[in-house]
């Protein structure tokens, strides 16, 4: 299997099937982080296409010294940043905008409409599990939010993470932590009751 | 002793080695605490995983896949296939040029001494430059004869000075050399930066489709090309006005009162003429013709070929045929994917141009 950084001088020399296959190892990762951090699917189809139209025309003058995964993250981060800037400016929300209340448990319309056709309990309950997880992702701050999700989507080292928001190691390993810390509290409120009550039994 | 914070994380994701791993599990045995932190984060990560993994076989819409590997494709660093001596053809090129203005120079100064007895008649230099081809000298057909190229006077010949002998010479030299400029506003070769890249150079005048006019007019409705002929036929004038200078002004003249475009070539400018006449021979032939830029009715079916172009690196026809699209159904819910794509033609042409 060739390396993210072969295909990428692979297309260098022209080859445009290296680049398909880059987009089809990159594509579910970022498509995840973007709808994670925006939280609306059309602006992380438009990041999406970004992302890889930046590597399309940044791919002459890519030099393999630098991983490249860490590269297209990087701009995968720095596009969410400018739309975040964008966004502070009009806060306009969405038909299906979510908005991000304490009180607030039902799901968004487009989790109600894919719901319907599936039975299954557990798959149920990992989409229940899913939405709880949306929004307290949401709630986080957006540092622990990037770190997090560059390290369980994204799936980069602490290192190359660091590398990406341009902070110390122990800083990023300083914000998982406190994401995960927040994540605890936030996943514990919305819990179904049974799930609650048992948790508060617990020691 | 605190626990370092950070090894936390460190050592939830297997990352704490040698002896730090020793001794934060040394600390964990020694710490309910630092236990019971422990097993919180590992219980919410456990959750948050499969929180994600729900999610993690999502894949974006398929347009953009497409859109992305339209645009990786069409901006694609050029693989050169040519030895890397021809590489460099665009370098190659120019100095040869210069190369052969200063030969030309040389010669001129070495002509000087045995142009004084080139009045006599059989007594020619092997430095006299040949007399120019009449291919080369004369003007392109459809052209009146230029003054300076014409036929000497059946009379007898005055014997010109060395002077004026010289400088017929050098004219003839001028206007041989000028010969090939207007004769490449007709030939593919006009373009050669396009002709070296991997797009094919654009089609000559003689060859304009329906789908160039539409690329070249964009503002144009597709039906208003055949009868506009003049903003197509205006690219190719612009290269052509030297040697189309040479025409006396009544030919001009003659030729813009019958409405036809004055082109060097009557052939190059043969499809317009076409339209702005309505009668010539060559119609029913060309009707007759299978045409492939023709749009198929389908919509669809015009989809794809634009898409199959797309692929193909087809930048004009699959501009031509996004714009038809756009034309067809300007309120379609693809109308955006459309535009996108013709954007991306229009970008891969100028890319290629350049």
């Amino acid at each position: 299997v060739l390396s993210n950084e072969a295909l990428m001088l692979a297309y260098q020399r022209g080859d445009a099937t290296a680049f398909a296959e880059l987009v089809t190892r990159h594509e579910k990762p970022l498509w995840s982080f973007f709808r994670r951090q925006v939280r609306d699917d059309a602006v992380a189809e438009d990041l999406l296409q970004e992302t890889f139209m930046r590597v399309i025309h940044g791919a002459v003058s890519w030099r393999p010294n630098a991983k490249f995964s860490t590269w297209v993250y990087t701009i995968a981060r720095n596009l969410c940043i400018d739309h975040a800037r964008k966004q502070t400016h009009r806060r306009a929300l969405s038909l299906d905008g979510h908005v991000a209340s304490e009180d607030d448990s039902s799901p968004r319309l487009h989790e109600r409409v894919a719901g319907v056709d599936r039975g299954a309990e557990h798959d149920a309950q990992n989409r229940e599990l899913g939405a709880r997880l949306d929004r307290a992702l949401a709630a986080l701050p957006h540092e622990q939010r990037e770190v997090f999700l560059m390290r369980e989507v994204l799936e980069l080292p602490f290192a190359e993470i660091a590398r990406a928001v341009d902070a110390s190691e122990p800083t990023v390993k300083s914000r998982m932590r406190y994401a995960l810390q927040r994540l605890r509290e936030a996943l514990a409120e919305s819990a179904p009751a049974p799930a609650r009550a048992a948790a508060e039994v617990e020691p | 002793m605190t626990l370092p914070r950070e090894h936390m994380v460190e050592y939830l994701y297997g990352e704490l080695k040698g002896e730090e791993l020793r001794a934060f599990e040394q600390q964990l045995r020694e710490s309910d605490d630092a236990r019971g932190e422990l097993a919180a984060l590992q219980a919410t990560l456990g959750s948050a995983r499969e929180g994600l993994a729900h999610t993690a076989d999502e894949a974006p819409p398929e347009r953009v896949r497409r859109a992305v590997l339209a645009a990786a494709i069409a901006h694609a660093p050029r693989r050169s296939v040519a030895p890397r001596w021809l590489r460099t053809s665009f370098l190659v090129v120019p100095a040869l040029a210069v190369a052969a203005a200063a030969l030309l120079v040389v010669l001129d100064q070495n002509l000087e001494a045995p142009r004084v007895h080139i009045n006599q008649p059989d007594a020619q230099s092997p430095l006299e430059p040949s007399p120019p081809p009449p291919s080369a000298a004369a003007p392109p057909s459809g052209f009146a004869q230029p003054p300076s190229a014409a036929a000497p006077p059946s009379g007898p010949a005055p014997v010109p000075s060395a002077a004026a002998t010289h400088a017929e010479a050098r004219r003839a030299r001028e206007q041989s050399a000028r010969a090939p400029d207007a004769r490449s506003a007709d030939t593919p070769f006009a373009q050669p930066p396009a002709a070296w890249g991997r797009e094919r150079p654009p089609p000559s005048a003689a060859k304009r489709r329906p789908a160039d006019a539409l690329l070249d007019t964009p503002s144009k409705p597709a039906q208003s090309a055949p009868a506009a002929p003049a903003p197509a036929a205006q690219e190719p004038r612009e290269g052509r006005e030297p040697a189309e200078s040479l025409a006396p002004p009544p030919a001009r003249e003659a030729k813009a009162a019958s409405g036809a475009v004055p082109t060097p070539r009557g052939a190059a400018a043969e499809p317009e003429a076409e339209h702005a006449s309505g009668a010539s021979p060559t119609r029913g032939a060309a009707a007759k013709r299978p045409s492939a830029d023709t749009f198929p009715a389908s919509t669809s079916a015009l989809e794809r070929r634009a898409h199959d172009h797309m692929i193909a690196k087809r930048w004009r026809r699959a501009a031509a045929d996004y714009r038809e699209l756009l034309r067809r159904e300007p309120a379609s819910k693809h109308a955006a994917e459309w535009k996108k794509q013709l954007a991306l033609a229009a970008q891969a042409l100028q890319t290629s141009a350049r």
